[in-house]
């Protein structure tokens, strides 16, 4: 799955550079429209199933900087997902340049409790044939 | 299996996953440092090496090594039935 993103004014940092924690937003940004392409709207997840997926890891390699108004490219794939935990991977490439990549690991836990629980059917579903 | 041998298995994919060295039988998981996170991917590796199935319900009495192989015996046990 590949989601655009154009690098907004507020995205960049005093050194004229993206912010390292902007890149996290767009990886979320892009994990949320993957669930999406396989059928699941993460927020009716939340509200109907009461299950969430937070962030227990992340992994990000800075490789080159982007800057103000560049056309990002972030692909987001699944190589892991099992009773524990998912795995989105990413690249981010401006054109055919890599600038970063991410390993980011979600774990699956009860909103009401929040408690740890077993990932939910549904996403192991939507990914496992895949993984 | 021997009861040896799963015991050296079942501490050894403890010990993999936690990055513990020493698993007594006894001591609770929690006083080892092992969250309930890791305690779930304990188990996941555990169902995925000896092809188990182990219920939700069944993971919040697993709180030490001696449930986790008792649970495990039990269940490869019934397997082999």
């Amino acid at each position: 799955m590949t989601y655009a993103v154009r690098v907004q004014y507020l995205d960049t940092d005093q050194g004229g550079v993206v912010h390292h924690a902007a890149y996290l937003r767009w990886l979320e940004a892009a994990r949320v429209e993957l669930l999406r392409e396989r059928g699941i709207d993460y927020r009716r997840f939340e509200l109907e199933v009461g299950k969430g997926l937070p962030v227990t890891e992340a992994r990000v390699r800075y490789k080159r900087p982007a800057r103000f108004d560049d056309l990002l490219r972030v692909e987001t794939w699944v190589p892991l997902v099992n009773r524990a935990k998912i795995r989105f991977d990413s690249r981010i490439w401006r054109g055919e340049t890599l600038l970063t990549e991410a390993e980011i690991t979600c774990a699956c836990v009860l909103l009401s409790e929040l408690r740890v629980c077993s990932m939910d059917a549904r996403i192991r579903e939507a990914f496992e044939e895949r993984a | 299996m021997p009861d040896a041998a799963l015991k050296d298995k079942l501490r050894g994919i403890i010990a993999e996953v936690s990055e513990v060295d020493d698993i007594p039988d006894e001591t609770p998981f929690a006083d080892l440092g092992i969250d309930s996170m890791m305690a779930l991917e304990i188990v996941a590796e555990v169902e995925r090496t000896y092809q188990l199935s182990i219920p939700e319900e069944e993971l919040k009495d697993l709180t030490n090594f001696t449930k986790v192989y008792m649970l495990v015996r039990g269940k490869l046990a019934d397997a082999a039935e």
